[in-house]
């Protein structure tokens, strides 16, 4: 909420984006989940239309018609702010020359990110690039994210930059080896190229930090430039990271007027310096001493003990503060104090269930802390019904902290008494997450106790390094409603007298079970009605998911596909409306029951080798070696899901679906249907899959680029037109394809992609609307003028010469789906 | 149905404020509900625990809750919006009034309300050294200081 404020009350005088090319590299230097990381600039709600005005300013508008109404750039769905950061401070001339300027080390290693096919058309573009391409480090076709070499900043050149946000995404991994250099270690020095970053954009002026950033700043407090220009600078920090940069970076600015703290509490180091007053060592540096900050605003101020200290430790060190803003959190307001005799009489009248109910929404350890408060609050905290207990949280967390002995015991002693005095009262809710160093038998008493209480959501999180197995009472429950394990525990010594006749939820991860005794667990649980599993060990080659009253299935092998794929596997679940299956391709669906089905995801994960089978029976080739036999049975798994009416398939799936073809059945349900592209997975499957669904309303389609072949038919204009007549085509599959919406997620503005747009508006005779998802980070769409402007170009040419509304969005990014799908 | 949202029913607080409201707004409170059920709703509903501005802050949330409840349960977006809308809503009172919605809640019985309001003094107590929680609070320490110091060291964990 403050951050908003913040940012309408001061709008940039104009913005700069960072690096236009590679964006991708910067990712992988950092192994971020965000993918917005290196975004400089401000989010702002018209920033669609400046995007659409810089569009305008740095291409040539044909006097005939006006881009703004060409391109309707909004936000996506549910996403009331637009992120886009565009070059309006770059002239289009510079732009243009941009990739021809570059030194050849720079070209080649933008084309690194591509395959050698793709690398070699380079060669055509001019002289100078003729051989560049073969200077590439060839890449492995299976290239994964590791392969990448190059996490690096090899040219960050931004000199007029003036406004950046950076947001450095690290890993708990990288966080550690930030805290414990070590130069031997690779990633560790590639972390290190951070500092190439930061030296090209010294020349900013207003700069913000995420706590993360601040902590991999840590890195190059060596090469810390001057920023010479920088007058406000803001930081947020959070209790995981460290405020190591702080006196380096302060004193680096010598001419920051305002400073805007984002939250005081950070992560304890003793590098802080006289940033701050973690440690009370006397030779703390004298970085602050020169800082001609006037102006300090601190946000989300709570008013601890140890906030006031460190204002107290500003006041005195900052020389030229003349002004401090405190913004206070939530309704701490200042006639509190006026009030405080109503006050106290107020809270000493709430009645006890009142004030267990406050203690209700706390974890069981800081409801504990108010034990202290005065008698009356001595075991109230016991009295809550539910426990959440974490033996990883730390009021003062330090380094190795919880795996001291003294630690442990306290931790383990703790439970023990919680327990103790909560006596046998039913209790309902139990969550608890420990580590290795806790007893195993305590934590076995510890559920045995919460079970005997009539427990019935139990959340466990128990990562003892497999060494550890659940106790057996757990399989017996008679109460437990909600089950949910992680990490790894096998299930395979249970016995088979599994009872757990209340049981409707129930949650494994990576846990294994013995042949046979996944059937086993399904009819101990009767009335269970949502199955989540992922990175299950199948150790049985058959697997029958058999229930009445099963409603929700998922099974999810999180893409890790070294695993032995089943020899077959059998639904017989006429309840279940939800099924997500991402594993490996059975072999054999001898059975699939599932009639009620609403929605499904099927994600199979193939070896390259059903790949290439697929294809080659598809192509009628010559019979390549039999790795697989049962590619063909997945029809049987279509046909059982046939009356779904959401309908999802990744690439893989899509592809071995060429093989049912023939028996593909009528989807006389399916009204949504989203299929997941890739760029080496095909479509051969598409127009007989369009064609047997009578009643679809809305196809989404995430990537329009796949792997070419002939089989696409009317799905697309992959293959040339002369190949087949238009009429010819148009009497195909998409003939009378009643879809009325379609959505294209992934847009990348390539040539390609605008014609398979105009063959779809060509080609879907109902189509009333189409919706064209952009990333805002794009590292060509927006960047480009050239393509800003074939894009902008070609949404005006869809809206006047077809009847259907084409709409362009811009979408900020969303981290989880993009993860998922690399 | 069709009378429920035309019905109207008056509340009235313990300093003689009388609010009219829908029955929809009015059944958002258990206690009011039942009291509709039981068909005494016809004379002005004397609510004698709750003043006219705790009431008609009560009044804000219900209808607020009516107007923009979620869809169903796959409506994340309205629950969001509204999760928003509780926290503005919460941001502009200080202890002493969260502190009379809750009893105000928990007599009406508005689950809703009584969580958002246990909620919010929950999160004050979060972060907090026993010291700033007795300041906040103004609770008086009734303890020795041996007496705290044995505390302390029985729940040694929950200070670590």
């Amino acid at each position: 909420m403050t951050r908003c404020d913040t940012t309408s009350r001061d709008p940039p005088s104009y913005q700069v984006s960072l690096i236009p090319q590679g964006q991708g590299k910067q990712k992988e230097g950092l192994q971020m989940d965000d993918p917005e990381d290196y975004r400089t600039g401000y989010n702002q709600e018209r920033a669609g239309r400046e995007a659409v005005s810089g569009i305008i300013g740095i291409t040539n508008p044909l006097p005939s018609f006006s881009l703004t109404s060409v391109l309707q750039v909004k936000t996506a769905k549910g996403n009331p702010k637009i992120f886009l950061n565009f070059g309006l401070g770059v002239r289009a001339s510079e732009l243009m020359d941009h990739v021809s300027n570059l030194p050849d080390e720079v070209i080649c290693h933008i084309l690194s990110f591509l395959t050698t096919k793709e690398t070699a058309l380079t060669s055509v573009l001019s002289k100078r690039w003729l051989n560049l391409w073969a200077l590439v480090p060839k890449l492995d076709i299976d290239d994964s994210v590791f392969l990448h070499p190059e996490e690096d900043y090899p040219k960050v050149n931004l000199t007029n930059l003036v406004v950046a946000q950076l947001d450095l995404k690290v890993t708990r991994d990288q966080l550690e080896l930030i805290r414990a250099p070590d130069d031997e270690d690779d990633v560790f020095l590639r972390l290190r190229n951070v500092s190439k970053l930061i030296n090209g954009i010294r020349n900013v002026q207003k700069l913000f930090f995420t706590a993360d950033t601040l902590e991999v700043l840590s890195l190059c407090c060596e090469s810390m430039p001057v920023f010479n220009n920088i007058k406000y600078l803001r930081i947020k920090s959070d209790k995981e990271h460290g405020w190591q940069a702080m006196p380096v970076l302060l004193k680096n600015c010598p001419h920051l007027e305002t400073l805007v703290l984002e939250g005081l509490l950070h992560f304890k180091t003793d590098k802080c310096g006289d940033a701050c007053d973690c440690i009370t060592r006397e030779d703390k540096g004298r970085s602050l001493i020169c800082c001609p900050v006037k102006k300090l605003e601190i946000n989300g101020f709570r008013g601890t003990t140890k906030e006031s200290g460190m204002i107290r430790h500003f006041m005195d060190s900052f020389p030229c503060l003349k002004e401090m803003e405190l913004r206070l959190s939530l309704s701490l307001n200042p006639r509190l104090r006026v009030c405080n005799k109503i006050l106290q009489k107020m809270f000493i009248n709430l009645p006890e269930e009142l004030l267990i109910h406050i203690l209700s929404f706390l974890t069981t350890k800081e409801a504990a802390s108010t034990s202290v408060l005065a008698k009356r609050w001595r075991n109230l905290f016991a009295l809550v019904r539910d426990l959440d207990i974490d033996d990883s949280v730390l009021l003062h967390p330090e380094e190795g902290k919880r795996e001291r002995e003294e630690i442990l015991q306290s931790f383990m002693g703790f439970v023990d008494r919680v327990l103790a005095l909560q006596g046998d009262s039913p209790i309902e809710k139990f969550y608890l997450k420990c580590r290795s160093g806790v007893e195993t038998r305590r934590v076995d008493r510890w559920i045995c106790n919460a079970l005997q209480r009539g427990v019935s959501d139990l959340d466990l999180f128990i990562d003892f390094q497999n060494l550890y197995w659940l106790p057996q009472e757990v399989s017996v429950s008679r109460t437990l409603v909600e089950l949910k394990v992680g990490s790894g525990f096998d299930l395979h010594w249970w016995p088979n007298d599994i009872h757990l006749p209340m049981l409707k939820t129930l949650v494994l991860d990576s846990s294994g079970l013995r042949t046979g005794q996944f059937q086993t667990l399904l009819t101990a649980c009767p009335v269970l009605e949502e199955l989540h599993m992922t990175n299950m060990l199948w150790m049985n080659s058959n697997v029958t998911v058999s229930s009445p009253i099963l409603k929700e299935l998922t099974i999810d092998l999180q893409g890790c596909c070294n695993v032995a794929s089943l020899k077959s596997l059998s639904f017989d679940a006429p309840s279940l409306v939800y099924l997500y299956y991402c594993d490996a391709l059975a072999e054999d669906f001898p059975e699939v029951n599932l009639k009620n089905l609403v929605e499904a995801q099927i994600c199979f994960l193939l070896t390259q080798g059903q790949i290439e089978q697929a294809r080659a029976l598809n192509n009628n080739d010559v019979l390549v070696d039999d790795v697989f036999p049962g590619l063909g049975n997945v029809c049987k798994l279509i046909i059982g899901i046939k009356n779904v009416q959401e309908l999802y398939l990744s690439a893989d799936t899509l592809e071995v679906l060429s093989r049912c073809c023939e028996a593909m059945p009528v989807f006389n349900n399916l009204k949504l249907l989203v299929i997941w592209s890739d760029k080496n997975r095909g479509w051969q499957a598409m127009p007989v899959l369009l064609k047997k669904c009578p009643h679809l309303e809305t196809l989404i389609i995430e990537g329009l680029l796949h792997y070419v072949t002939d089989k696409c038919g009317a799905a697309c204009d992959c293959i040339s037109r002369d190949c087949i007549s238009q009429e010819e085509k148009g009497r195909s599959s998409l003939a009378s394809c009643p879809v009325k919406k379609l959505e294209i997620y992934e847009f990348g503005g390539t040539v390609r992609e605008l014609e398979m747009i105009k063959h779809f508006l060509d080609y879907f005779p109902c189509l009333k609307e189409m919706e064209i998802y952009a990333q805002a980070n794009n590292p060509t769409l927006f960047k480009d003028p050239e393509i800003s402007e074939r894009v902008g170009k070609m949404m005006y040419l869809y809206n006047t010469l077809s009847s259907c509304s084409v709409q362009l969005f811009v979408t900020q990014v969303d981290c989880t789906v993009k993860s998922s799908v690399e | 149905m069709a009378s429920s949202s035309t019905n109207k029913f008056v509340l009235k607080s313990n300093d003689d404020v009388s609010f009219e409201v829908t029955e929809a707004v009015a059944r958002e409170f258990q206690v009011i509900a039942h009291i509709i059920d039981d068909d005494c709703a016809k004379k002005a509903i004397p609510l004698s625990n709750v003043t006219g501005e705790i009431l008609s802050k009560m009044i804000e949330y219900g209808k607020k809750h009516i107007e923009e409840a979620p869809v169903d349960e796959e409506d994340e977006e309205g629950k969001k919006k509204l999760q928003i809308w509780d926290e503005e809503f919460m941001k502009q009172f200080n202890m002493e009034i969260v502190f009379q919605l809750i009893l105000a809640s928990n007599y009406l019985n508005n689950k809703g309300l009584l969580d958002l309001t246990c909620c919010t003094v929950a999160d004050h107590i979060k972060d907090m050294t026993p010291d700033e929680v007795r300041t906040l609070f103004n609770v008086k320490n009734d303890y020795t200081t041996e007496e705290e110091e044995e505390i302390r060291k029985e729940n040694s964990w929950a200070f670590e």
